[in-house]
């Protein structure tokens, strides 16, 4: 270790020490000086259902572009496919119509990625979770530890992608905003860092008690995601689920990989102990 | 000496020759399991060949909410399990060094290498890019994070441990005798790298599931689900030998020496113990998780049913009757047991993987034709190697004497 | 989700250990049923096969299997089990 090195490490321990409840989740690993992740609000209490995400979504990503105007998508209550990565959704409450925008949730650290065999599923640093086709193997398991059930295979091609959002990766790199973002006439969809997403949040509960329910949606579910949601009715009427959680999805599988070594280390050992202590005599045989 | 006559008899022969003769069929052709297979893999093959010029959509039902179906759920989960035998029996008989054991130790190895080599090989049906399925072992990448690439990596090395294991048969059959006498010398270190292997992929199988907390129901999924998958598979082994051991008895009683035939029995009984000990023992983990879980409510409830159906019928009575059949020396009862037993480790691996799991979402996955076809098809391929395999080499006959000409 | 609420993970402790002194006391005596040959009490650990058609045959723990084999191949390294 140098000393530019170890400054920046104790640098970093007493950031970490000055805001104390950061240190206080016990996580191991802290990278420190790397980028905080991106997302996006969603404000459900501010989406009229005029679905210009969907398409700026399907146009930025050489998708086929629906027609909000004449094909009653709204209809019935949808999921996302492999050639729609976010879809507008309707659903009648006691508070009326709300309108809530789906899409992959960009969790901070997600089931996906930890379940990939080749990390095909790849947390970026800055937030966006994006598919690499080279190294993808096709098996699914991301479809089967995701608990949005976002990641969507084509099962009708011999050369199958997983498709999802990708939070437009492609143009965050050429400083461009998200194109559900740019496109939204009603300023329902927010981008910005993870931290100033939850202060404004916080602050439009704050100053409007009465038109939201009092909880932000991703700030902890299955450990946090980076996309959050505010809304006027309890999220479990508008699509949500809400019993995922609030430990990280890498968590389940922590114990169990964390024993492999040791396993690997004691196994064998013990093996040949006792392949050693019940040996029979060399002459005694026969 | 006989081995040497036989051995220097063998040498005027060129390697060639002696392959093809061994290459050729034997016996006859049309037996009814020939009648039946043999069409079977033909049209499997056809639908394979649909399966990589379609997609696997066009022959699975598989959906965006059921990534995984029958080719993981039974193949794979349950085939796994099935094939742990061979490292149940190698571990008896290299480590703790019970003899009594060895007639079957070649028989149980060959079908534990089969399986992995037939059941985890029809992963590759299942994978939608099977032309990477190399990236995680070359490093494309490698995705430490995961339990998947943990037990892919195991399914190589123990595919390679166990065919390691087998391979004195191997050079028995071909008459090589210092390679034989090296590779014997490996056993006990391939042994007990195996049974390290499997000790970690069988649970690891169990731990693909750990990330399934919302979407498998709480009355199987646990953040045990690594234990049971691993004690499970311990009866799940033990009851595959039974089984197979006394169909090939049967099937090949020609290949057994008389005297073999009865400590088969001696062994079955010695298995029906083992089976029973370890499925009490699994009966009490499962019910201190149950326990734990608190999910008393559910048992009411039509999955509740369900779950009791697999702990109860299919593996408290075939405890009970692998207790009873060895008290009683019922040879019966013990295969009854065994049979039973399959049964519930076929109900238990589809449970965790299809059946129970999505069991809150309105989407619905049932098995097409094509899948449960390629299934059957993966099953024959398996059994006419084991078959082709044992009327060549000594894998039921102990001797490497004359062989049947 | 809990965040305002006592959560006690340990609830069921108490019962599971009551459970395992349970499995611990009827283990013994499942492994003595287990055991406890049909009509003899009290014999060493499965030596005894009962139904062979002449008696009870006593076949020692270590024992081959080959004794006399009809084969007559001898019972040199033929038997590949000293491995």
């Amino acid at each position: 270790m140098d000393r530019r090195e170890f400054l920046g490490l104790a640098g970093a321990a007493t950031a970490l020490a000055a805001t104390g409840t950061a240190a206080a989740s016990g996580s191991t690993g802290t990278s420190a000086g790397a980028p905080e992740f991106v997302g996006i609000l969603v404000d459900t209490t501010r989406c009229i259902g005029c679905r210009q995400c969907e398409v700026a979504c399907a146009e930025a990503h050489g998708l086929p572009v629906p027609d909000p105007r004449t094909d009653e998508a709204l209809a019935e209550h949808r999921d996302t496919t492999t050639t729609q990565w976010t879809v507008v959704n309707r659903f009648d409450t006691d508070r009326g119509e709300v309108f809530v925008k789906k899409q992959c949730m960009h969790c901070g650290q997600p089931a996906c990625a930890a379940a990939c065999p080749t990390n095909a599923m790849e947390k970026t640093h800055e937030g966006p979770i994006i598919w690499h086709g080279d190294r993808c193997m096709g098996c699914r398991y991301c479809m089967v530890a995701c608990p949005f059930d976002i990641p969507k295979f084509e099962y009708m091609s011999p050369n199958p992608r997983i498709q999802k959002c990708i939070m437009c990766h492609d143009r965050l790199q050429e400083g461009k905003l998200p194109a559900c973002v740019e496109a939204c006439p009603m300023d329902a969809l927010t981008f910005g860092t993870k931290r100033e997403l939850m202060e404004e949040a916080r602050t439009r509960i704050y100053n409007h008690p009465d038109d939201y329910v009092h909880h932000i949606y991703g700030e902890f579910e299955a450990g946090g995601t980076d996309w959050l949601y505010l809304a006027a009715v309890p999220f479990d009427q508008i699509g949500f689920r809400t019993d995922l959680g609030s430990d990280t999805y890498p968590d389940y599988t922590r114990e169990f990989l964390y024993a492999v070594p040791l396993v690997f280390l004691g196994f064998p050992p013990l093996l040949y102990g006792l392949s050693e202590l019940t040996r029979r005599r060399e002459g005694g045989e026969e | 000496m006989m081995a040497s006559t036989t051995q220097s008899l063998e040498r005027q022969r060129s390697l060639w020759e002696f392959l093809r003769e061994e290459l050729r069929p034997k016996g006859p052709l049309l037996t009814p399991f020939n009648i039946i297979s043999i069409p079977v893999i033909l049209v499997g093959l056809v639908l394979v060949v649909i399966r990589f010029a379609r997609g696997l959509g066009s022959v699975t039902n598989l959906n965006q909410a059921y990534p995984w179906g029958l080719w993981i759920g039974f193949d794979v989960m349950t085939g796994v399990a099935f094939a742990g035998g061979a490292y149940i029996i190698t571990f008896t008989v290299h480590v703790l060094h019970a003899e009594k054991y060895h007639p079957i130790v070649r028989a149980t190895v060959l079908n534990g290498f089969l399986s992995y080599l037939f059941y985890a090989g029809a992963l590759t049906l299942d994978l939608g890019r099977p032309w990477h399925i190399i990236n995680p072992i070359i490093g494309n990448k490698f995705g430490y994070n995961s339990i998947l690439f943990l037990v892919a990596w195991h399914f190589l090395l123990y595919m390679a441990s166990e065919f390691l294991e087998f391979s004195p048969v191997v050079a028995e059959w071909l008459n090589l005798e210092a390679a034989r006498r090296f590779l014997n010398r490996m056993t006990l270190g391939v042994v007990i790298f195996g049974v390290t292997l499997s000790s970690l992929h069988q649970s690891g199988l169990g731990a693909l599931f750990l990330f399934s907390k919302p979407k498998l129901h709480p009355l199987w999924y646990t953040e045990f689900l690594p234990v049971l998958f691993l004690v499970s598979s311990i009866f799940a082994g033990i009851s595959m030998i039974i089984f197979e051991g006394t169909i090939s008895h049967r099937v090949f009683a020609d290949q057994i020496d008389p005297e073999h035939h009865h400590t088969f029995e001696d062994i079955v009984f010695g298995l029906a113990k083992g089976a029973a000990v370890s499925m009490y023992v699994y009966l009490f983990v499962k019910f201190v998780i149950f326990v734990h879980g608190q999910h008393w409510d559910y048992l009411g409830t039509k999955w509740g049913a369900w779950f009791l159906v697999e702990v109860l019928i299919f593996t408290l009575v075939p405890c009970a009757l692998f207790t009873h059949g060895h008290r009683e020396r019922r040879m019966g009862l013990i295969r009854w047991a065994a049979v039973m037993t399959l049964v519930g480790i076929i109900l238990n691996r589809l449970n965790v993987s299809m059946i129970a799991f999505n069991w809150n979402n309105p989407a619905t996955y049932v098995p097409s034709i094509p899948e449960i076809w390629i299934t059957f098809m993966v099953v024959f391929c398996e059994i006419w190697v084991f078959r082709w395999v044992v009327l060549r080499m000594p894998v039921l006959r102990e001797k490497p004497g004359p062989r049947p000409a | 989700m809990e965040y305002y609420h006592y959560v006690n993970i340990f609830e069921t402790k108490g019962l599971e250990y009551i459970l395992v002194i349970c499995f611990l006391v009827t283990f013994v005596l499942f492994v003595r049923r287990l055991e406890a040959p049909p009509r003899r009490g009290g014999s060493g650990p499965g030596n005894v096969i009962a139904s062979t058609p002449g008696g009870p045959v006593t076949v020692a723990p270590e024992d081959t299997p080959t004794p006399g084999s009809p084969g007559g191949s001898g019972s040199d390294g033929s038997h590949p089990r000293r491995e």
